[in-house]
């Protein structure tokens, strides 16, 4: 109770200070609390991210950082409110791999160059998942079955269009497979469509291995194989896609933290610095690897590279396969 | 050691025990407080649960969410406003107890048919886990459109005695459920353009405005103040209890088997249990004439099923790592973050932590029966604050409310649109209750319909080709039938008579 | 009570909602292979447009049972027309302007001018609204982190 009466007296005098001195002493950045915007629902994976890096963050700068999470629009109101704030420092937001998608479907104009990039946390790599008694025992089984089948074997993952639909698109393309002889079954989790695997509803899904952990954990669902230049760190026995097939393709999601466009420098430099400690603390390797998220740094200017890669990529491909006009 | 006796020796530990005595008056709070569910008080907790070890942690979400779902019960019985969405299927019920001056046995009913529930949803997970899970993994989109269809069913035929209102309000959210872009084209529909229209209409502002915010502008408006407790005083809320349980033990045990049964099933919680026990116990009653007048009967089966539903959500959640619900979504996360990663090695890896979860879940079901009657005791203090005063004290907690789900100020634009609607809905005798429904369950009966169809490449036939999808549409078709029969036969009746 | 209508009047509502809601629709594209984003929408706004009829028709057969629109009485009764008139403008203020105002000054705004609407004396109802929004704000600013707008007091937050 004395808390509250010392805050409502603080309120009160912050009132009168307000009308008496519009001018207030200006000092080293932090001076009040940051705010953390997570586009994406609380609970979820990004969201636990955010949550540990926010405490990480807050730790350096010494003031609160709290976590908003702003969802809806499929991620683009959090995206767009951290693009649109003030250009202050005091908002940040950890901006995920639709940011790379959303503007070539028509959602949103913004795109990673709407954000001053303070750096890459993550990067979960795609991998293609089967019943685990179906009779597709590798890679090249499914592909085989795809080509001679088309049209009858379904997918899942995510919704349409979504990241896990443009990996699958994309290894199938480089295949030499026509990715539209699979068709998609949107589906609104990862977790979702994994079910309805199990259940039969459909014969693969793309998504992470941290996503599918779980069930292949429990013996019901088979990864076989990893679109990345090395095995997972939770699943190393599956292949890589290149070792498998010899075709290179590679897809996955990521996360980062940015800020929007325009921050002066020395909060850039502060933030971007403090985001880099955390990343390194222990207390962030021991979480990530926990939950089976790939760690990966890119500092913010191999953020920014990676993105526009990333967004051309997406961009070809979702022409291409009649996703977007 | 024995993993039991570790397990035990986990839980007494007098940390554990107050992070669960004040995650018991925080769930008891929220669930109480019309607009902020069960999910909301999970959610809001995870942050306060990163600071702590594995065991309270989940202590914390598990305790929390159990006393929330029985205490939304409360305002509902007292002011028909359901505190939390699993108790809106039978607020009209409890209220209407209270009006006949039966408040002491609606929210003794509440209370110890909540435990009993939730001690018997409890011991399912703990000895049938996995093989309930297994029965609920064979489940695809098919299964999951005729379950959503059997529930659509289910709140028509609760809804009113006049089906085409009853029908329009349903109508009414089904369209609320069509806006924004979470539909499996991802195409943004009745969005006008709006960013914060293209996650679609966010249920709770939406459920705050319905229920609480129609409620408040009821009350500025009454002459007499219509919401006055009908009682402020209350016996024994105990009394009469076991009377109940020898009258109903039927429909104590079947919403205690339906409730877990419907929470092992991903994606149907707690509040879904709730409408369709109430329906299944209107159905099978001696005396269904009397529900929606006052009858306990409806409220001792589905009070057991929501808090029972609760237990089952774990099932698919702990075997699995799949969350039967929004709520062990939540908790999902939490067990991962504390190395207690969910999967059948949860059993081997650390049983002692999983027997310690188990534990917690009976204890939170046992103290649930003294603090619920404080909780009781205590709600007659807020509600003795006069109303005009508590009335603007409840729309600043809904504003607050609203816009805490996603911080956005639209949310508290759609609070107020549902508040004046759901007036107007109430003044001409159309349902609110469907309205809900209709939205909550639009999304999945839409995905499902079009995953299912793209599956089957377009035939109609395959919702019946599967054997559980199969049955359950027969079911359903045979349930659309009853009222039909009823009337020609009514009717046929009348012609001969 | 707020305004009552004949059942061929709400009938008539929910029919203009079901046919804006299908005049939308024809709007929305077709996938090839798929039953498309208009079915639900479509579906919807026919079962409204069924429903409609029955109402409209129900609502003949009792035409004469009571008037087309019951306006209520507390349309022409100052005090109660002005809390309704607090609580919509109220909460349409609040969502409009708390991120420029900051939640200290909406709050005490809205719950006290409820309170003096509802007869509460402004004694009562000064310290009433000041003092919820200091527990409100303590118990989800502080305790539950969720992020009330600072407004004007940006500077200020702690």
């Amino acid at each position: 109770m004395a808390s509250v009466f010392l805050r409502l007296m603080s309120a009160l005098f912050a009132l009168a200070a307000l009308a008496i001195s519009p001018v207030f002493a200006d000092g080293a950045f932090p001076q009040r609390p940051i705010k953390l915007v997570v586009p994406w629902g609380a609970g979820g994976g990004t969201d636990a991210i955010a949550r540990t890096l926010g405490l990480l963050i807050e730790r350096d700068l010494g003031k609160p950082v709290n976590v908003m999470n702003i969802t809806g629009g499929s991620g683009v109101m959090g995206h767009q409110t951290v693009a649109m704030a003030a250009p202050d420092g005091y908002t940040i937001g950890l901006i995920t791999a639709e940011i790379t998608m959303m503007h070539h479907q028509g959602l949103t104009k913004l795109s990673g160059d709407s954000y001053t990039t303070l750096g890459l946390v993550n990067i979960d790599p795609a991998a293609v998942q089967v019943r685990a008694d179906s009779p597709y025992k590798t890679i090249q089984d499914l592909v085989a079955a795809i080509k001679a089948n088309p049209g009858k074997l379904k997918a899942s993952g995510t919704a349409r269009g979504g990241s896990w639909h443009l990996s699958l698109y994309g290894m199938l393309k480089a295949m030499g497979v026509d990715p539209l002889t699979v068709p998609w079954v949107p589906s609104m989790s990862n977790n979702a469509a994994l079910l309805d695997l199990v259940a039969g509803g459909v014969d693969m899904v793309a998504g992470s291995h941290p996503e599918a952990r779980a069930l292949i954990d429990a013996g019901k669902v088979r990864s076989l194989a990893i679109m990345d230049d090395e095995p997972s760190k939770l699943f190393p026995k599956v292949p890589t896609l290149e070792s498998a097939t010899g075709t290179r393709w590679e897809s996955g999601v990521f996360r980062g933290l940015a800020a929007p466009k325009g921050l002066p420098k020395a909060v850039e430099d502060r933030l971007a610095a403090a985001v880099k400690t955390a990343y390194e603390s222990p207390e962030f390797k021991q979480f990530m690897d926990s939950r089976g998220f790939g760690r990966v740094w890119r500092d913010p200017k191999a953020f920014a590279d990676h993105m526009a890669k990333v967004d051309a990529e997406s961009g070809a491909l979702m022409k291409s396969t009649g996703l977007v006009k | 050691m024995d993993p039991v006796q570790t397990a035990f020796a986990l839980v007494l530990d007098p940390y554990v025990l107050v992070v669960i005595l004040a995650s018991a008056f925080y769930g008891l709070f929220i669930g109480a407080i019309p607009g902020l569910t069960a999910t909301m008080a999970t959610a809001l907790l995870v942050p306060v649960t990163f600071f702590m070890p594995p065991i309270p942690a989940v202590a914390a979400i598990v305790t929390a969410t159990a006393m929330a779902i029985f205490s939304g019960d409360i305002p509902g019985a007292l002011m028909r406003i359901p505190g939390t969405p699993a108790s809106a299927a039978y607020a009209d019920e409890a209220y209407a107890m209270t009006k006949k001056g039966q408040a002491e046995l609606v929210l003794g009913a509440g209370l110890v048919f909540s435990v009993i529930g939730g001690l018997i949803g409890t011991t399912i997970l703990v000895f049938a886990a996995p093989s309930l899970a297994e029965v609920a993994l064979k489940f695809s989109s098919f299964e999951y459109f005729w379950l959503v269809v059997l529930g659509l069913t289910c709140a028509i035929f609760i809804a009113s005695d006049n089906l085409a209102k009853g029908f329009a309000s349903l109508t009414l959210g089904l369209l609320v459920a069509t806006v924004g872009m979470e539909n499996p084209a991802a195409f943004p529909r009745y969005t006008f353009d709006r960013p914060e229209l293209a996650g679609g209409i966010t249920l709770i502002p939406m459920l705050v405005g319905l229920f609480a915010v129609s409620e408040i502008l009821r009350f500025a408006v009454s002459t007499a103040p219509t919401l006055k407790l009908e009682q402020d005083r209350f016996g024994s809320i105990f009394r009469g209890q076991w009377k109940l349980l020898k009258q109903y033990p039927m429909a104590t045990v079947r919403g205690s088997l339906l409730g877990t049964a419907v929470g092992a099933l991903p994606g149907a919680g707690a509040d879904i249990a709730a409408w369709i026990s109430y329906a299944v116990s209107k159905k099978f009653s001696k005396t269904p004439e009397k529900f929606g007048t006052g009858h306990v009967e409806g409220i001792v089966e589905s009070g057991a099923a929501n808090n029972s539903a609760l237990s089952g959500a774990w099932i698919p959640a702990l075997v699995f790592g799949i969350p039967g619900d929004s709520i062990t979504a939540i908790a999902i996360g939490v067990l991962y973050l504390k190395n207690m990663n969910p999967g059948p090695t949860i059993f081997m890896e650390n049983p002692q932590n999983i027997y310690a979860v188990f534990i917690v879940f009976f204890i939170a079901q046992l103290l649930m029966l003294p603090l619920g009657w404080i909780a009781i005791k205590t709600y007659k203090q807020v509600l003795e604050v006069p109303r005009n005063v508590l009335m603007p004290l409840i729309l600043l907690f809904c504003t607050v409310g609203a816009f805490a789900i996603n911080n956005s100020v639209f949310d508290i634009g759609v609070m107020l649109a549902f508040g004046v609607l759901g007036w107007l809905l109430e003044a001409n005798r159309f349902p609110v209750a469907p309205v809900i429904l209709g939205a909550v369950l639009g999304h999945m009966l839409e995905e499902n319909f079009i995953t299912s169809m793209i599956k089957a490449d377009g035939n109609v036939w395959s919702f019946f080709q599967r054997p559980i999808a199969g049955t359950l549409g027969v079911l359903t078709l045979l349930l659309w039938m009853v009222p039909i029969v009823l009337r020609l036969s009514k009717k046929g009746r009348v012609a001969h008579g | 009570m707020t305004v009552r209508v004949n059942d061929v009047v709400s009938g008539g509502l929910v029919g203009a909602l079901g046919v804006t809601a299908l005049v939308l629709a024809q709007g929305f594209p077709e996938i090839p292979g798929e039953p498309g984003p208009a079915l639900f929408p479509r579906l919807a706004g026919a079962g409204l447009l069924v429903v409609a009829v029955a109402l409209v028709l129900g609502g003949w057969r009792s035409r004469n049972a009571a008037p087309w629109v019951e306006w209520p009485e507390w349309l022409s009764q100052p005090r109660r027309f002005a809390a309704v008139v607090v609580i919509v403008a109220g909460l349409a203020i609040t969502a409009l302007y708390i991120e420029t105002l900051g939640f200290f000054i909406c709050a005490p705004l809205l719950v006290g001018a409820l309170l003096v609407a509802l007869s509460v004396r402004v004694a009562v109802a000064i310290p009433v609204a000041l003092i919820a929004t200091a527990v409100v704000h303590a118990i989800f600013y502080s305790g539950l982190r969720v992020a009330l707008p600072w407004g004007l007091f940006e500077r200020f937050a702690w």
